[in-house]
């Protein structure tokens, strides 16, 4: 927990009611975001990732059967708030970064009318022109060229790049506190997504809020987060500062993922490593260790769950070995 | 057989309605035994030249031959002997399966469709079965039925069941966890030496087509830009394109040690590709010879090839 944390996550769990029971996605969750900080959330399908990006901005679907614990911006807990006012911070205070620009975007509506729209919430007394200047000057921060050819201009006649682009600006144009990236360069080239990357960082370094980034690459995330949160099956097993994760991986997970990732300067013919076995049912949790079933280096101990431990400042790992 | 196993790629163009010329002038060879990898990015024409390959585009000017049969104004007949040596799986496995289809009946059809004895052939199908990690007791099951991973595999085996020598693999990996990529890949290499396949990989994952690949060809805007053995190639490439591409791919590096070329600007419309070279608006080494004179392919020491007015020097 940090001193000037933003945002403060404290034991959410949450669960979807399904026809085979509830899914219990996400389980005990703590998470710190400080100011100006830009926090990676790292793990595969059906960690909980894209589950704790939404219930950030209080979107969580409508089969969600439960939710505890406590979301704090600045000490405020999200989760007592009315729709209503949930609705007042989206798109004021928290702002998100989809995706999938294409499906983002309205198509029948031009960019300057949805990046007029994006900030009626955030300057209510401002009028049409005042917005669409401001807009303008946005697309410009954001790397677009003669932007005013761009306003009237409809999603389908922007590259992938420039949507991607489009969407940072809007989410920017509400002056957010958190700004949540799940995935924002999945859809891009790789060019494209280095660019985007460095216009991430660019913002940071004049952006007064925080940015949470989802992502399953642990490259883009070393290269561009202060902070990890490794998740697994609705856990968070390791979190700390990205270079201590990155040097000192402790938990088996971690290590495995780091194991899998590609490394192209080995010998080609060697075996890749996998990890064997698939995720635990969400339905039926097993006890002990989440992560036990496919771990190698189990042990007697497993079969109770280990919380989260110290292993250098700041950097947590939920295993028995450390 | 007399004719060399390979599939070749003679100066073949492939152009859309609308003008949008997709493959312009492209030469490429693929031996059985050995892994090609094709990269680019979107509308690079990656996925037009594989399909050309499985005669699932036609060509509009040059040949596609595979072993030793040119392709160009295929019969009906020529068609289905294609299919038999050359098989292709797509990116999204589950939607390249009949729904309504057992595993049995989508695997026991390209027999049927290539006249093979389906008796005699069905301890082979399988052995490549437990080869590929799926138990008998699945084979009447639904597609929707087994899981995602499980569904690639069976789009391979049927890929494979009637003995092809060409596979072609489009983002095969595309989607997947990370911890069940290097599973696949691994079982491409595995049936690769067990039938001696030639496989074209293509991707936009440089770690996967630089550690599975032998040799690479890099595409931009319709053109093979670099070619040739994937760890040269990869460890000192000639053209600014394929080193920026190189440069751009994340990776593990929590210091910030390494240092990014980012290409300014966008990929220009394949509709439209920029006169001379079609990478001069993002190169960062361009001269004014690169925007009006186009570099040829040219052949280079080590079966490298490539296309640039100022190749980059081997860093020393």
């Amino acid at each position: 927990m940090t001193e000037d944390a933003l945002v403060e996550i404290r034991n959410l769990s949450i669960d979807f009611a399904t026809g085979r029971g509830a899914v219990h996605a996400l389980r005990e969750v703590n998470l710190s975001v400080g100011r100006r900080r830009i926090v990676g959330l790292v793990g595969e399908s059906g960690s909980g990732k894209s589950t704790l990006a939404l219930a950030l901005l209080g979107l969580l679907p409508e089969n969600t059967s439960k939710v505890t614990g406590s979301i704090e911006l600045e000490g405020k807990n999200l989760l007592a708030l009315k729709p209503e006012q949930l609705e007042h911070l989206r798109g004021r205070r928290i702002a998100m970064i989809f995706q999938d620009p294409m499906t983002a975007l309205n198509p029948v509506f031009t960019i300057g009318t949805q990046l007029v729209d994006a900030q009626r919430n955030r300057h209510p007394r401002l009028g049409r022109k005042e917005l669409l200047k401001r807009a303008a000057a946005m697309l410009t921060r954001v790397g677009i060229s003669d932007p005013k050819t761009r306003l009237s201009a409809y999603p389908h006649q922007l590259s992938g790049g420039m949507r991607q682009r489009v969407m940072i600006a809007m989410a920017l144009l509400c002056e957010p506190d958190v700004l949540i990236a799940d995935e924002p360069t999945t859809a891009l080239d790789v060019t494209i997504e280095a660019q985007i990357v460095d216009l991430i960082k660019d913002i940071q370094a004049e952006f007064s809020g925080s940015i949470i980034f989802v992502s399953h690459s642990l490259g883009l995330i070393s290269e561009l987060c202060d902070e990890v949160a490794v998740m697994y099956a609705g856990k968070v097993v390791e979190s700390g500062p990205t270079r201590s994760l990155f040097e000192r991986p402790s938990h088996p997970y971690t290590q495995a993922l780091l194991a899998c990732e590609i490394d192209p300067d080995t010998e080609p013919g060697e075996r890749l490593v996998t990890i064997k076995g698939g995720l635990p049912d969400l339905v039926d949790v097993p006890s002990g260790c989440i992560f036990a079933a496919r771990c190698p280096a189990r042990f007697d101990k497993c079969s109770q769950e280990p919380a989260l431990r110290e292993v250098a400042p700041g950097h947590n790992a939920a295993c028995w070995l450390v | 057989m007399a004719e060399s196993k390979t599939i070749e790629v003679e100066n073949i163009s492939v152009t859309f309605a609308g003008g949008v010329q997709a493959v312009a002038g492209i030469s490429l060879k693929l031996s059985v035994g050995e892994t090609l990898g094709l990269v680019g990015e979107s509308g690079s024409g990656k996925t037009t030249l594989a399909k050309a390959l499985v005669g699932l585009n036609r060509p509009e000017s040059g040949r596609v031959v595979v072993e030793g049969r040119d392709l160009t104004g295929l019969t009906r007949s020529d068609r289905l002997w294609l299919r038999q040596r050359v098989q292709m799986i797509f990116q999204d496995p589950l939607s390249s399966l009949s729904p309504r289809f057992t595993i049995r009946k989508l695997l026991a059809e390209p027999l049927a469709i290539h006249g093979l004895n389906a008796k005699e052939r069905w301890p082979a199908v399988l052995d490549l079965m437990s080869r590929l990690g799926l138990a008998e007791t699945q084979l009447d099951k639904f597609p929707h039925q087994v899981s995602g991973g499980q569904a690639r595999r069976v789009a391979i085996a049927r890929a494979l069941v009637a003995d092809p020598s060409f596979l072609i693999a489009d983002e095969p990996t595309a989607g997947l966890d990370v911890s069940v990529q290097g599973e696949l890949l691994n079982l491409l290499s595995d049936l690769q030496q067990r039938f001696s396949l030639g496989i074209l990989i293509v991707s936009h994952n440089l770690n996967v087509i630089g550690r599975v690949t032998d040799r690479v060809a890099i595409m931009y805007l319709g053109k093979v830009v670099e070619e040739g053995p994937t760890r040269e190639v990869f460890r000192a490439p000639k053209h600014p394109y394929t080193r920026a591409l190189l440069s751009a791919n994340p990776v593990i590096d929590p210091e910030h040690k390494r240092k990014k070329i980012v290409l300014s600007g966008e990929i220009p419309s394949p509709s439209k590709p920029p006169a001379g070279c079609r990478f001069h608006t993002r190169c960062p080494n361009v001269q004014p010879r690169c925007r009006e004179e186009e570099p040829l392919l040219t052949e280079a020491e080590n079966g490298r090839r490539y296309a640039c007015h100022f190749p980059l020097e081997s860093a020393a």
